[in-house]
């Protein structure tokens, strides 16, 4: 039950909040992302990180097509609903600090995207997770299209339509599926028990991947990225990048890996290799970025192929650094859109080498800035090390020229991060920059926003173990099935 | 038969009641005679009331499921046409009353049992629509529909009756439960029967308006009252895909399919299958591509019956009537969908006597349940969950899927994604801000209700498609 209360509370507060005034509806957000995450950690306080699905909602739904309503909930699954309560509440927060009009709908938005991303991590109903994640393109849409940037009509259709085609590609694969074995049925443990022959998991390992490398994004399939997310809101910016792509990164593990990890040893080398290839040309492109809300588009697509990489090494270092670097990618996504946020209503443009010296300016903002640059780049001791270290090793082990590829990454990551806080923080201020009056400053809220982010960013690279012991116990159940069914092939 | 007997002497009171000079009653006689139709098929009367006319009708399940999806499409129609048709038109009621009889030549047509009862039931239901078609006199593109349709349909039926007399010359049989059993004795080589079966269903194939038989639905579409245009995207197609079903399932036949790779031909197969698939494909490809020009509403819609005809054809060529049950929910989500596509079409017609797709810009904020509906409706469309469209897509595609269609069903998909691209674009132009603040589109409130009933038809059978299966079972 506790696993449907995480699709459903954002749902119902989302329609509610959908139609009241901006201030109401603003505490009533507040009021269901705090209870999402409140329910999430009671559910995991009675979660058995060993067993597999637990809190259980199944109910018959659609008996001809043997579809049954079937939500539930294991650590994997618990990790990213707090991944994704996460994300809402500082969306939800970005928004009431932002002025945006009709913030009742755009609130409404928000946390009905939150629902069907929720959706898509608690089901284990193959068929309730193609309709939650075609559920989660909805709010985006509207989000983009009517809060978006100017001449957005294009951007916003090219986001749908590209997205939508992996998302029939996959329901081919889906509906494939469905028909096989003994009984038609789209459920977790019938699908991950079916054995299916290299061929077949080849076409269906093709089929998912597309669909999921257009989300996350991976090279060649990532063009819509950049221009989405620059001319969205940025509190749709966070929703994308923070969590809708952990979507798919997730559905690799919890239903590619199962379902073709023959396919995956086989020609899944050659969506590794993209992975990769895609980090080196987005830290390339990033590194020529003037643009803030471009650059960390492109610094997203690095960091999230290098997830993608571990996950498609299948080796147990590879998929728990994959799932430490899930968690500090997301926050690295929620601080740096802060700090974007802060940037701009202090009157900063998007340019970045336009601006110059705020450390000055406010020397506390600067500082923790400084910290969310580091821990982008992997520096020790923060929250992008761990798992990034893990990648690396278990790219090594694969590769070791993927591996080398990778470091290049981060070398480059280190390059356009640190040009860019220069740019901005360091320096002299540059005159013809008209800053707000009373700017610089940061309300009691924001600061205690900023320390909550380096809080959890010195958590997560200090006591990385804790995740990784969360997440154990599936991660081993998956692997070891795959492996067996590896071998005996 | 209890049916078609309350629907054609409603069709006589309509008329009646327009002689006499009480041509207001022409509505509510027919509706009332909907519902008992509706009652008629639903509350089993005692007695054995299966067949009829020594065999020439058969009132099986697909010929209730399909009946009862039709009428209540039709009461949908009938409370458009209120909106629809000013009040001192003249021949109100007659018009009401072809309504019916077209409606009660598609109940023949979907309880067919007998080759020359599948005439009369095409006959019965598509003259009505002609003169329809035409009905609005002073209106040039009307005349123009109307002459187009009644040209190109008579030669369909010409058609029509050429394939029936082949496929009576070649098994000597006009019952159906006879030309199964010639069918099994091997009669399906004969190629008098295949040369029969072929033009039989090129005959269909117009009435459904797929390719190469589609020439005649754009304009027709876009000339006539948009009421017939509700009526003929939806319960004529339905009709006519109760007859396909009928005419295979009857017939019984499993069709193997090789896929379509050219160097597998195998000559085994019948022309008329082939027909089947290049008419589906064809269709979907063309109906798709060819709704990206459009700018007219109508003519996008008919584009995009096209496409769905196209569509729907891919379960009918997988051979079994089991599929019959995924075609209904599918055609009667696309029914519900396209009704109120229709409606809110011709209110805004009405309003801004603009029938561009451009009055449609921005009309979520001119009027804000017309704008949600029309989304639903074209999300729908798309194939979104949880709405209606999504099943009956899915539905689709499944049973292409585990009937072995692969490339047809790749085809599809591919089109539906292009069919994806024109729908989108059409919301986006539906909820772009406009310029023009102040401008409003104000609805009779009784009008959104209805409008409202139908969007909510269209999210409700998409929530909790098991009870759609459990009404037409």
């Amino acid at each position: 039950m506790l696993s449907l209360l995480s699709v459903i509370i954002p749902a119902t507060f989302g329609f509610i909040a959908f139609f009241m005034p901006p201030k109401q509806s603003g505490r009533l957000s507040l009021v269901s992302v705090w209870a999402t995450i409140g329910f999430t950690i009671l559910a995991g306080l009675s979660l058995d990180a060993t067993q597999s699905v637990q809190h259980v909602f199944r109910v018959p739904w659609f008996q001809a097509a043997g579809i049954d309503f079937y939500v539930g909930m294991d650590s994997l699954s618990h990790l990213m609903l707090l991944l994704s309560g996460f994300t809402a509440l500082f969306a939800v927060l970005f928004t009431r600090m932002s002025s945006v009009d009709q913030k009742g709908r755009f609130l409404g938005l928000i946390l009905l995207m939150q629902a069907a991303i929720n959706g898509s991590f608690v089901a284990f109903d193959l068929f309730v997770y193609y309709i939650f994640w075609e559920l989660s393109l909805i709010p985006a849409f509207f989000m983009l299209l009517l809060w978006g940037s100017e001449n957005n009509r294009k951007t916003t259709l090219l986001f749908f339509l590209y997205t939508l085609a992996g998302s029939l590609f996959m329901l081919l694969a889906i509906i494939w599926l469905g028909q096989e074995g003994q009984a038609a049925g789209f459920s977790f443990e019938k699908i991950a028990n079916l054995s299916l022959s290299p061929g077949v998991q080849n076409w269906l390992l093709i089929a998912f991947v597309v669909a999921f490398a257009i989300k996350i994004p991976i090279f060649p399939l990532h063009t819509w990225q950049a221009d989405t997310y620059s001319s969205s809101p940025l509190p749709l910016t966070l929703m994308l990048s923070g969590i809708m792509l952990k979507m798919a990164l997730f559905s690799l593990v919890r239903w590619v890996i199962p379902i073709a990890p023959i396919a995956l040893e086989g020609i899944g080398k050659v969506f590794l290799w993209l992975s990769v290839a895609g980090v080196v040309y987005a830290s390339v492109i990033a590194l020529q970025q003037n643009e803030l809300k471009r650059l960390f588009a492109w610094s997203s697509m690095a960091h999230v192929g290098l997830i993608a990489a571990g996950i498609f090494t299948l080796a147990p270092s590879g998929l728990s650094g994959a799932f430490i670097q899930m968690t500090a990618h997301t926050i690295h996504s929620a601080a740096l859109l802060f700090v974007i946020l802060l940037l701009m209503r202090w009157g900063a443009c998007n340019d970045i080498s336009a601006m110059g010296g705020l450390r000055r300016k406010n020397p506390f903002f600067g500082g923790l800035f400084l910290l969310f640059v580091f821990s982008s780049i992997a520096v020790p001791l923060t929250a992008g090390f761990p798992g990034e270290l893990s990648i690396l090793t278990a790219l090594f082990s694969w590769n070791p020229w993927v591996s080398f590829l990778a470091g290049l990454s981060v070398i480059l990551g280190a390059v356009y991060m640190l040009k860019a806080y220069q740019s901005i923080m360091l320096g002299s201020v540059n005159s013809a920059m008209m800053y707000n009056e009373n700017s610089f400053q940061l309300s009691f809220l924001e600061k205690i926003m900023l320390l909550f982010l380096a809080f959890l960013i010195l958590l997560v690279g200090l006591f990385p173990q804790w995740i990784i012991d969360w997440v154990n116990s599936p991660l081993q159940e998956i692997l070891s099935k795959s492996n067996s069914l590896i071998q005996n092939n | 038969m209890n049916v078609f007997i309350i629907l054609a002497v409603s069709g006589i009171l309509a008329m009646m009641a327009g002689v006499h000079g009480r041509k207001s009653l022409g509505l509510p006689v027919v509706i009332t005679a909907c519902l008992l139709a509706l009652a008629a098929i639903y509350i089993p009367w005692p007695g054995d009331y299966s067949e009829y006319l020594h065999q020439m009708l058969m009132f099986d399940k697909v010929s209730d499921s399909f009946s009862s999806i039709m009428v209540f499409l039709s009461i949908g129609i009938f409370v458009l046409s209120y909106y629809y048709y000013p009040a001192g038109i003249q021949h109100l009621s007659d018009l009401y009353a072809l309504f019916v009889f077209s409606l009660s030549g598609a109940f023949l047509l979907v309880s067919f049992h007998h080759l020359v009862m599948l005439f009369l039931g095409a006959e019965i239901m598509s003259i009505p629509l002609y003169i329809l078609a035409a009905s609005n006199r002073r209106n040039l593109l009307s005349n123009e529909a109307g002459l187009k349709y009644y040209l190109m349909g008579s030669f369909a039926t010409c058609f029509l009756l050429l394939g029936i007399t082949l496929m009576y010359g070649a098994s000597g049989t006009y019952n159906i439960t006879e030309i199964h059993e010639f069918v099994q004795r091997g009669g399906i080589d004969v190629p008098m029967f295949s040369a029969g079966m072929t033009l039989v269903f090129g005959a269909l194939l117009f009435k459904l308006s797929a390719v190469p038989f589609h020439f005649w639905a754009p304009d027709v579409y876009e000339g006539s009252p948009t009421v017939l245009t509700a009526f003929v995207s939806t319960v004529v197609k339905i009709a006519v895909v109760g007859a396909i079903i009928r005419l295979i399932s009857v017939i019984n036949l499993s069709v193997v399919s090789s896929g379509l790779e050219i160097t597998q031909v195998s000559f085994d197969h019948t022309p008329w299958f082939w027909l089947l698939v290049l008419a589906s494909a064809a269709s979907m490809i063309f109906g798709s591509i060819a709704a990206l020009q459009q700018t007219e509403l109508k003519r996008f819609l008919a584009y995009t019956g096209i496409f769905n005809a196209g569509f729907v054809l891919v379960p009918v060529l997988s051979g079994s009537s089991d599929h019959s049950r995924i075609i209904l929910y599918y055609l009667a989500g696309y029914g519900i969908a396209s009704i109120l596509c229709f409606t809110i079409y011709a209110e805004i017609k009405k309003i801004t006597g603009d029938n561009s797709m451009n009055s449609l810009h921005g009309l979520i904020h001119k009027n804000k349940s017309a704008g949600i509906a029309m989304i639903l409706c074209l999300c729908s469309f798309t194939g979104i969950p949880p709405l209606a469209g999504f099943w009956g897509k899915f539905g689709i595609l499944s049973v292409g899927i585990s009937s072995q269609l692969l490339p047809l069903v790749i085809c599809a998909i591919v089109t539906s994604l292009i069919g994806a691209f024109n729908y989108i674009s059409l919301v986006i132009r539906i909820a772009s801000p406009t310029s023009e603040q102040d401008s409003t589109y104000s609805i009779h409130p009784v009008f959104t209700a209805w409008i409202l009933v139908g969007a909510s038809l269209v999210v409700g059978l998409g929530l909790f498609p098991e009870f759609f299966q459990q009404i037409v079972s």
